[in-house]
C-alpha cells in the first residue's frame, strides 16, 4: 500500500461523502424546522439527473443542466412544502407519508416519459489529475470542489446572516419565533425548497458517474437515512457522519463487498441509536 | 356489542370464505388473508402504540425465507417447526429493533428512518446472500403444510388451515389492542408521562408490542411461504412494506379488523389491475397514496364509525366500581432533603428541604420560583440532579415515575393530559388499573375497574358522571381537567402531587374541588402537594404553605403566617410597600 493509493481512496471516500453531505444536510435542515424527512428524497436526486439529461438532449452545455436542475428542485420543493406538507404540521408521520406517495408519483412520471431503460451522462470532464502520485478523475475532484463550496455557503448563510439566525430561532422553538415577528412558516417553505434543491443538485452532479433511470435514487437513500440516524438534526453531526460512514463504506467495499460494508452501515446506526439518543433539540449547527 | 358480533361473523366468514371459492381464486384469497394479518399487526404498533415502522416487510419476509428454508432443507417433521422459527426470528429481530429504537423518549420519523434502513439492509441480504435465499430467483420447492411422514395437507385443507390460522393471529392481535394494555398504549400515544405516571412502563410496553407485532407477522409470512410454496425477494421488498403501511392507512389504523379485511380486498383489486397496467397501476398507488394522506388519514373505518348514528356506535363497556377508603394513607409524611435539579448552568431548584405531613400543603411562588421542576422531581419525571425523598419508610429516590406510581405517588399535569381517543370511562380504568395490575395480566384484564369514592367525589363535582362513554376528545378543557384529577385519585394514592389543579375551571368549580382536596387530604389521612396560584384556593384548602423563590425556599407555615410574612409580600409585589 503506497501513498498514491491512500491519497486515492482518501479522495474516493471524499466524493462518497460530499454527495450524502450535500443530500443529507437538506434533510436535516428539515428534519430539524419541521420534524419531518423527506423520504422522496432519491426522487429529487434522480430529477436533477434528468434534468441534466434532458438539457444535453436538446444540446445545452453540463452546466447549464447543473443550474436547472437546482431551479427544478428548489420549485418541485416549494411547491411541495405549500400545497402538502403545511397540512400536516401536527402530524409529522402523515407529512413524511405524503412524501413517500410523491417519490412514488415523480418515479412513475419520468418513467412514463422517458421510458424505464438506465440512460447515460457523458463525463463533461474526461481526464484525470495527478495528485501526490495519485491519478484522479478530474470530475469527481470538481464534484468534490462544488460540494464542499455548496456546504460551505449554507453553513455560511446558517451561522453568519440575519436569515441564519431566524432560522436557527424557528429550529430552536418556531412558536416563540413566530410572535417575535420571526414568518416561521416562509421560512419553513425556503429551507425546504433548499433542502429538495441540494438533492436534485446532488442527483445532477451524480448524473455521469452511474446509471441514470427512473429508480436510481433507491440506491442512494440508504446511505442518506443512515447518516441523518447517526448525525440526527445537527448539521454539524450529520457532516461528521456522512465522512465517517463514507469511510466504512468505501474501506469495508475494498477489504471485503460491498454487501458487507452495507450490513456495516447498518450496524452503525444501531450501535449509535443504541449508544446515544440523537437531539432534536438545541443548536441547529 | 356489534364490535364483537362482526368479528365473529368475520371470523366464521374467513375460511368459508376460502373453502368456497375455487382453488386459484381461494388460494388467493389465503395469501391476502395473511398480508391482511401482516397489515393489522403494522396497525397495532402504529395506530394504538404509536410507532409506524416502514419496513414491516421485512418481519414478513423473515418469517418467509426461515420457514421456507427449513420446509427445504429439514423437511424431516414436518412444517410446523418452520413456521414457528419463522415467527420467532422475525419476532428477535423486531425485538433487537425495538431495544434500539424504542427506549426513552421516541422520535416516530427516527423510529421510521431506523425501520426503513432496515429494511434497505435486509432486502440487499436477500438480493445478494443467492446460496441461503436463491438471491433474485428465491426458493422454490418449498413443501406445503404436512406433519412429516403422518399427513399432507391437500390444496383445500391448506388454505382452510391457513386462513383458519389467520384469523387466530387476527384474533390475538384484537384482543391485545382492546384490552387495557391497548388502551394504556393509547393513552401514552399522546401523553408519554401521564401514562408512566399511572405505574405504566411505557418503553417497555412499547418494546413488548413492537416485538409481539414482529411475532405474528413472521408467522403470518411463514404461513404465506406454505401457500405459495416459493418465497422471492417480493416477499421482503419496498414494494410490499409500502403495501403495508398504504392498506393500514386506509383501512383505519386505529382498527384492527378494517385494517385486514382492507388489505385483502385492495389486494386482490391490485392482482386484477397490476398485470394489465403495471407502470399506471404504481403511479395510481401513489396518488392514492398522497390522496389518502390528505383526504382520509384517518381511514376508512374510522370515517365510517364517525357518521354512524350515536346508539350504532360501538363502545368498549367499562365496568366502574367504587369503594370508601378511609385513612389508606395511614398518616405517612413526605419528607425530601437537599432537592436540587440544574439544567447546564441554570439551577432551578436549589438544595431545598421540604416536608408535608397529611392535609393539603400548598407550593406558591413567583413564575420561575421552580415550583414545578420541584413537583416534576418529586414525581420523577425530571430526577433531580441531587437529593432524597421519601413517603414514610418507602425511599422514592431515583425512583422511575411508573414504579413510583405503583407504589402510592399520584400525579397531575399542569395542561389536562387524557387520552382523546379513549372515553372518559376508559381513561378512568387505564389509570386505576395501571398500579395494580400486572403489565401482561393487563393483556386479559376485563375494562373493569374500582375507583376510590375521592375519584368519584371528583367526577361527580364536575358532572362528568353521566359522560362515562363520551370520549374524552370531546370534553371541554375544564371537564379534561377534572378528569384527569379524578385518573389521579383513581387508585387509592399515599402521596398527591397536584399542578394547578384548577387551571381553566370555574370559581364554583374550583371551590367545590378546594372542598374535596380538604376533606380528602384528612379522609385518606394523605399528603397532598398542590401547585397553586390561586388564593381562594389556598385559603380554603391548605393546611400549610411553601412559598419558593429563586429555586430556595423563602418560608413555610401556615396561610395566615404567609400572608403576614413580609418578605413573601416582597417577593411578589417587590419593596416599597
Amino acid at each position: 500500500m503506497d501513498f498514491a493509493f491512500i491519497v486515492d481512496q482518501g479522495l474516493g471516500i471524499l466524493a462518497t461523502a460530499s454527495v450524502s453531505a450535500l443530500v443529507a444536510m437538506g434533510l436535516a435542515m428539515s428534519f430539524r424546522l419541521m420534524g419531518i424527512i423527506n423520504l422522496a428524497s432519491g426522487d429529487f436526486m434522480m430529477i436533477g439527473a434528468y434534468s441534466v439529461l434532458t438539457c444535453l438532449a436538446i444540446g445545452l452545455p453540463y452546466i447549464v443542466g447543473v443550474l436547472v436542475a437546482c431551479v427544478v428542485g428548489f420549485l418541485l420543493g416549494a411547491v411541495t412544502e405549500r400545497t402538502l406538507l403545511r397540512r400536516f404540521v401536527r402530524a409529522p408521520e402523515l407529512a413524511i407519508l405524503g412524501t413517500f406517495g410523491l417519490g412514488i408519483v415523480i418515479r412513475q412520471v419520468v418513467e412514463l416519459i422517458y421510458g424505464k431503460n438506465f440512460q447515460f451522462v457523458e463525463n463533461p470532464l474526461p481526464g484525470s489529475v495527478e495528485i501526490w502520485g495519485a491519478e484522479f478523475p478530474l470530475y469527481r475532484l470538481v464534484l468534490i470542489g462544488v460540494s464542499v463550496v455548496v456546504i460551505g455557503a449554507v453553513l455560511l448563510v446558517l451561522t453568519v446572516t440575519p436569515i441564519g439566525v431566524k432560522v436557527r430561532a424557528v429550529a430552536a422553538d418556531g412558536d416563540l419565533a413566530e410572535t417575535l415577528g420571526v414568518r416561521s412558516g416562509g421560512l419553513k417553505l425556503v429551507i425546504f425548497a433548499v433542502s429538495t434543491l441540494m438533492a436534485s443538485l446532488a442527483g445532477s452532479l451524480i448524473a455521469p458517474l452511474t446509471n441514470v433511470g427512473p429508480g436510481m435514487g433507491n440506491a442512494y437513500l440508504f446511505v442518506m437515512f443512515v447518516v441523518v440516524i447517526v448525525g440526527g438534526a445537527r448539521v454539524s453531526m450529520v457532516l461528521v457522519a456522512a465522512l465517517a460512514i463514507a469511510v466504512v463504506q468505501n474501506v469495508t467495499t475494498l477489504v471485503i463487498d460491498s454487501l458487507v460494508a452495507k450490513l456495516a452501515i447498518l450496524a452503525m446506526a444501531f450501535i449509535v441509536l443504541a449508544a446515544t439518543r440523537p437531539s432534536t433539540k438545541g443548536n441547529i449547527v | 356489542m356489534i364490535r364483537r358480533s362482526i368479528a365473529v361473523l368475520a371470523s366464521l366468514a374467513v375460511p368459508l370464505i376460502a373453502l368456497s371459492l375455487g382453488g386459484y381464486q381461494g388460494s388467493l384469497f389465503a395469501q391476502f388473508a395473511l398480508y391482511g394479518v401482516a397489515t393489522a399487526a403494522l396497525a397495532l404498533c402504529w395506530g394504538f402504540a404509536g410507532i409506524l415502522s416502514l419496513g414491516h416487510a421485512v418481519s414478513f419476509g423473515i418469517g418467509a425465507y426461515v420457514a421456507a428454508w427449513c420446509g427445504i432443507n429439514i423437511p424431516e417433521g414436518g412444517t410446523l417447526l418452520g413456521i414457528l422459527f419463522g415467527g420467532l426470528a422475525a419476532g428477535a429481530v423486531s425485538l433487537l429493533v425495538g431495544l434500539v429504537g424504542l427506549r426513552g423518549r421516541v422520535n416516530v420519523i427516527t423510529f421510521a428512518l431506523l425501520t426503513f434502513v432496515l429494511l434497505f439492509g435486509a432486502v440487499e441480504v436477500v438480493n445478494q446472500l443467492t446460496p441461503v435465499t436463491g438471491g433474485f430467483n428465491g426458493l422454490a420447492g418449498v413443501p406445503g403444510l404436512n406433519l412429516g411422514d403422518l399427513w399432507t395437507a391437500d390444496p383445500v385443507a391448506q388454505r382452510v388451515i391457513v386462513t383458519i390460522a389467520a384469523v387466530g393471529l387476527l384474533w390475538l392481535l384484537i384482543i391485545v389492542a382492546r384490552s387495557p394494555f391497548g388502551g394504556a398504549l393509547v393513552l401514552a400515544k399522546t401523553h408519554a408521562i401521564r401514562a408512566a405516571s399511572s405505574g405504566y412502563n411505557i418503553p417497555a410496553f412499547r418494546i413488548g408490542t413492537f416485538a409481539f407485532a414482529g411475532v405474528v407477522t413472521g408467522l403470518a409470512g411463514a404461513l404465506f411461504s406454505t401457500q405459495t410454496q416459493f418465497v422471492a425477494p417480493d416477499q421482503i421488498s419496498l414494494v410490499l412494506a409500502t403495501n403495508f403501511v398504504l392498506w393500514a392507512m386506509i383501512g383505519s389504523r386505529t382498527s384492527i379488523i378494517g385494517a385486514f379485511f382492507t388489505a385483502i380486498v385492495i389486494s386482490f383489486i391490485t392482482n386484477e389491475l397490476a398485470d394489465k397496467f403495471l407502470t399506471l397501476w404504481l403511479l395510481a398507488m401513489g396518488i392514492i397514496f398522497i390522496v389518502v394522506v390528505v383526504l382520509i388519514p384517518d381511514g376508512i373505518a374510522e370515517a365510517v364509525l364517525k357518521r354512524l348514528p350515536e346508539r350504532w356506535r360501538p363502545r368498549r363497556a367499562v365496568t366502574l366500581t367504587t369503594t370508601e377508603q378511609a385513612g389508606a394513607g395511614g398518616g405517612q409524611a413526605l419528607e425530601a432533603t437537599g432537592i436540587t435539579c440544574t439544567f447546564g448552568k441554570f439551577t432551578a431548584v436549589d438544595d431545598v428541604d421540604f416536608n408535608a405531613g397529611s392535609g393539603v400543603h400548598c407550593l406558591i411562588g413567583p413564575n420561575g420560583a421552580g415550583k414545578s421542576t420541584l413537583l416534576n422531581a418529586l414525581s420523577g419525571t425530571v430526577p433531580p440532579t441531587s437529593g432524597r425523598w421519601r413517603v414514610g419508610n418507602t425511599d422514592l429516590t431515583k425512583m422511575r415515575p411508573w414504579k413510583m406510581a405503583r407504589v402510592g405517588v399520584a400525579r397531575k399535569f399542569q395542561a389536562p393530559a387524557v387520552a382523546p381517543e379513549l372515553t372518559v370511562a376508559q381513561n378512568l380504568a387505564v389509570a386505576r388499573l395501571g398500579v395494580t395490575v400486572h403489565p401482561f395480566a393487563l393483556i386479559f384484564s376485563p375494562w373493569r375497574a374500582d375507583l376510590t369514592s375521592t375519584a368519584w367525589r371528583i367526577l361527580e363535582t364536575g358532572d362528568l358522571v353521566k359522560l362515562l362513554d363520551t370520549p374524552a376528545s370531546r370534553l371541554a378543557h375544564g371537564q379534561r381537567q377534572v378528569l384527569e384529577l379524578a385518573m389521579t385519585f383513581a387508585s387509592r394514592p399515599t402521596l398527591v402531587l397536584l399542578d394547578e389543579p384548577t387551571a381553566g375551571m370555574t370559581a364554583a368549580e374550583t371551590a367545590s374541588i378546594a372542598d374535596i382536596l380538604r376533606t380528602e387530604a384528612a379522609g385518606l389521612d394523605i399528603p397532598i402537594v398542590v401547585v397553586e396560584h390561586d388564593m381562594a384556593l389556598i385559603r380554603s384548602a391548605a393546611s400549610a404553605v411553601t412559598v419558593l423563590q429563586a429555586g430556595r425556599v423563602l418560608a413555610t407555615g401556615t396561610v395566615a403566617e404567609i400572608e403576614n410574612n413580609a418578605e413573601v409580600t416582597r417577593a411578589y409585589v417587590g419593596e416599597g410597600l
